[in-house]
């Protein structure tokens, strides 16, 4: 488990959401841009990776209680989605990456994390 | 029944998908306090509201019963009706648009969505229409992520 803080100062992870609460706790991750996929095994403890940017991402994490959601290939949402993402409690990132880099950063970083 | 709850869906509205499910799952948090139930519920309503949206010709509508137990979702349209049932029963097998497709709709997983997290389904389907009936119960049985 680690908090969205640490995960943002050991990685290239930029946070776009203001007032972010960035001790929220975060125990695994999840990468699809398969919205129904995401709905059927993304976890309320998971950053969910994807390149959607679109506003319906903020319904399914606000359905699957997801707290947070990291942009890959330095894709953003539209300033609309990021102040609605701020008004329900969701955490935005960002990153450079593709979704198997980070997702493979954010592995290690938990898996040491654990065994430490 | 404590409740009774309508909403019409409109076609090809994708920016609205998922309003309905969010709106019911705040309307129902007093009466199923349990967070894991509400996700359960809000993902099927998604997923049947999604349908309703990308593959009906006209629209459709969501009517959510509330009982003391349970809730009660019957997703209805007046077509064009799903050509084969079994088919969009398998997962991965999908008909819906290029334009659901790239915003991440389309991956043949929603209906097996509902009959996962659903504790009864019932479909049926003809040219002049579509109707998905299912039920959610609020016990500790089924959980989700």
């Amino acid at each position: 488990m680690m908090t969205i803080k640490q995960l943002t100062e050991l990685l290239p992870i930029e946070v776009l959401t203001k007032n972010a609460d960035l001790d929220t706790a975060i125990e695994s991750a999840y990468s699809s841009d398969l919205l129904s996929q995401v709905l059927a095994k993304a976890c309320h403890r998971d950053v969910w990776i994807t390149v959607q940017t679109h506003a319906t991402i903020l319904g399914i994490a606000s359905i699957k209680q997801i707290p947070c959601i990291l942009f890959t290939e330095g894709l953003r949402p539209c300033a609309e989605v990021i102040t609605k993402a701020e008004q329900e409690s969701i955490i935005l990132l960002a990153c450079q990456t593709t979704s198997f880099q980070v997702g493979g950063e954010i592995y290690k970083l938990l898996t040491k994390e654990e065994g430490a | 029944m404590i409740n009774k709850l309508f909403f019409p869906v409109i076609t090809s509205d994708y920016p609205s998908i998922g309003s309905k499910a969010l709106e019911v799952k705040k309307k129902l948090k007093d009466f199923f306090p349990k967070s894991d139930y509400l996700r359960r519920l809000g993902v099927c309503i998604f997923e049947a509201e999604a349908n309703l949206v990308i593959h009906t010709n006209q629209g459709g509508s969501l009517e959510i019963l509330v009982f003391k137990d349970r809730v009660r979702i019957i997703a209805s349209d007046k077509g064009p009706g799903i050509k084969d049932l079994s088919k969009a029963l398998t997962p991965g097998y999908s008909t819906a648009p290029e334009s659901a497709r790239q915003l991440g709709f389309g991956g043949g997983v929603g209906i097996n969505n509902i009959k996962r997290f659903a504790d009864y389904f019932f479909l049926t389907s003809s040219k002049q229409g579509t109707t998905l009936l299912f039920e959610v119960w609020n016990d500790d049985d089924k959980a989700t992520n």
